[in-house]
């Protein structure tokens, strides 16, 4: 059974592993890339809708303003040069106040004696009240016009002027702006002023002109006066009383005080500030509105889009982390399947290393790297399957020549134990014999000399070599015999019988006859004469 | 530890024959030709068995093996001899000195199975 790869060593895994990982390194960098991309888009779409709304603001702001004027304006010139009745005035006022909803009010003034040469001073005003119309003469010692500043200062100024809004107390009771204008008479061919009409709004108009504009969630808008007097506030608790300067001073915003000097210098634009007031980043619209010398902001929080883009951020990280998870598993079933045949062969080298040459290794299903590799397993499987038979048989072999060989080793060695021991024998044999001090001749069946001791070449002079194979007779003969009585000592041995100390006669090498006494033994082997032994001593 | 066997003869052949076949069945062999040698050896490293020759040169075999016993009394003594004894004097007077007598002639195979009775099997 082939050792089963750990889990997290397989290639599969791995490779799925490593696209995690490099996905979850990747992933925080172009979430972070797209985020900061979603989020200059979103804002810059906001930005758009914000400087949309701006323009929206002022347009609908300047109709409002414009529509006073224009009816200001109108009154001036229908006041112009015209001899009015108390009835009169009081019905052109009634005209302009119904005719113009966004008007508050409105009052016609005449300079002294203008009115009548008998009146020095005479004012009415009208104004709006539980949805009819409220009367009152403004030249009452309460109140005395002429003695008002918007009065003066219109006079003064001799055309149509916005005064900074201000709290109308004994007039409107409320905060309102004013519009106002001269209009003059002919006297003696020459204008000269006759009085001031002027028209105001509730600045509350404006206010819920401002709330009306629902422009995100955190979106608002603020109008603010020549003077940078907050008309419209998102905070309620800002009012006429506060001015631009003022809040920037108080909440340390720079920006705001610089939003004011750019109106006033007819500039529009925007500005990307974290307001304190509001506690937020904040980003801001500013255009003049070119009537009255008001100022418009617009302006949202930017974390409303930016908790967007984190949304987005998120999904987007989310979305991808999927992505990636899908990818790995993808790659690791893809890869595990194509691995396969390789995870296949990893067993089969297991099994090899282990000495199992009998594995089945599947053919190659393809002709790609694994497929040769597969191919090459199956010829490296039969190389080596040949290779070990072949090692089989040498081991076989060799085994067989140590036996063979150590049985040959044992085979001349006991032969070379053998030998010695037979000529050790043989030795000791001739050793015995030559040590006998009388004459020993051993002798063949046929009564031949095979073999002497020295006490015989002592004896007759002779060497072995000349008597060896030499008939005994030659040497020795029973006394008295002639060459036929060697006889007896031949019919001796045939019959294995002893002839002890037998007189004989033996020559040596000169010739010399020398008398001994011989004792002749058959020599036998196993009951079988083989031969002789002769010793002769002399008599 | 190789079982270690004295080879006392003073023919060289037979020396060098048979510390061949011992060494060749397992043993370690330690030759010697003469009792002075024999003696030397013995006193250097007691052997596990000692084949001795009943002919040497400079003394007689069995006097050789009755000093060797006095100094190695617990080792078996061969008698590996050409001299041939007739088994009851075998049996009656030379079983009392030495642990087996061996004529020369004996087959080699027979000598390695006296070996391995008197000295042990060699290690495998």
């Amino acid at each position: 059974m082939a050792r089963p790869i750990p889990f997290f060593n397989r290639l599969s895994v791995r490779l799925a592993g490593l696209i995690l990982l490099l996905g979850f390194l990747a992933v925080p960098l172009v979430s972070e890339l797209k985020r900061r991309a979603v989020e200059r888009l979103v804002l810059q779409q906001a930005e758009l809708q914000a400087a949309t709304a701006t323009i929206a603001v002022v347009d609908n702001l300047k109709d409002v303003l414009r529509s006073a004027e224009t009816t200001v304006s109108y009154l001036a010139r229908d006041l112009e040069d015209r001899a009015l009745t108390p009835g009169g005035v009081d019905g052109i006022l009634r005209n302009a106040v119904v005719s113009n909803r966004s008007l508050s009010d409105c009052t016609i003034d005449f300079e002294p004696f203008a009115f009548a040469p008998t009146v020095e001073h005479y004012g009415r005003y009208t104004r709006r009240a539980g949805g009819g119309l409220t009367f009152r003469d403004l030249a009452n010692p309460d109140y005395q016009y002429w003695k008002r500043p918007w009065y003066a200062e219109t006079i003064g100024r001799g055309t149509l002027g916005w005064s900074e809004p201000f709290f109308d107390q004994g007039g409107a009771d409320a905060a309102v702006v004013r519009v106002a204008a001269p209009f003059y008479r002919t006297v003696g061919g020459q204008r000269v002023p006759a009085g001031v009409v002027a028209a105001g709004f509730d600045l509350n108009g404006v206010k819920a002109l401002a709330r009306a504009y629902d422009f995100f969630d955190t979106g608002y808008v603020i109008i603010f006066s020549n003077e940078g007097r907050l008309i419209a506030h998102p905070d309620p608790a800002f009012g006429i009383n506060d001015t631009m300067e003022g809040l920037a001073q108080k909440f340390d915003q720079p920006q705001l005080a610089t939003i004011h000097q750019r109106v006033l210098a007819r500039r529009q634009g925007a500005l990307s500030y974290f307001s304190s007031m509001l506690h937020r980043a904040v980003h801001e619209n500013y255009k003049p509105t070119e009537i009255a010398g008001w100022g418009v902001v617009v302006g949202y929080a930017e974390s409303e889009f930016l908790r967007q883009v984190s949304d987005v951020r998120w999904i987007t990280i989310a979305t991808m982390a999927a992505t990636l998870g899908l990818l790995a598993l993808i790659v690791w079933f893809a890869t595990r399947q194509r691995l396969r045949p390789l995870g296949e062969l990893t067993d089969v080298s297991d099994e090899i290393g282990r000495g199992n040459l009998d594995c089945v290794i599947l053919p190659p299903r393809r002709d790609d790297e694994i497929g040769r590799l597969s191919q090459s397993f199956i010829v490296m499987r039969d190389v080596l399957k040949a290779n070990r038979a072949l090692e089989l048989q040498v081991r076989e072999q060799a085994a067989n020549l140590v036996i063979a060989n150590s049985k040959l080793t044992g085979e001349v060695l006991e032969r070379r134990w053998v030998n010695q021991a037979l000529e050790h024998q043989l030795r000791y044999a001739q050793l015995i014999i030559d040590s006998i001090s009388d004459a020993v001749i051993v002798l063949t069946k046929a009564m031949h000399v095979s073999r002497i001791n020295p006490a015989v070449v002592h004896l007759t002079g002779f060497e072995a070599t000349g008597l060896v194979n030499e008939p005994l007779s030659r040497l020795v003969r029973p006394e008295g015999g002639d060459e036929r009585m060697a006889d007896p000592l031949g019919q001796a041995l045939k019959e294995g019988r002893d002839l002890r100390d037998l007189p004989a006669v033996m020559w040596d090498r000169t010739g010399r006859a020398i008398p001994v006494r011989l004792t002749l033994f058959p020599l036998r082997d196993r009951d079988k004469v083989v031969g002789g032994i002769a010793i002769l001593r002399p008599a | 530890m190789k079982p270690l066997i004295l080879i006392v003869d003073d023919e060289p052949e037979i020396r060098d024959l048979l510390s061949e076949f011992l060494n060749l069945q397992g043993y370690r062999t330690s030759v010697v030709a003469t009792s002075i040698e024999a003696e030397a050896a013995v006193a250097r490293e007691a052997p596990s068995l000692i084949m001795c020759d009943l002919q040497l040169e400079d003394a007689d075999g069995l006097i050789v093996i009755e000093r060797l016993k006095k100094m190695v009394p617990a080792t078996p003594i061969l008698l590996l001899t050409g001299v041939y004894f007739e088994p009851h004097v075998v049996r009656e007077v030379l079983s009392k000195t030495v642990a087996a007598y061996l004529y020369k002639t004996t087959p080699l195979q027979e000598i390695l199975a006296t070996v391995q009775r008197l000295a042990g099997p060699p290690p495998a």
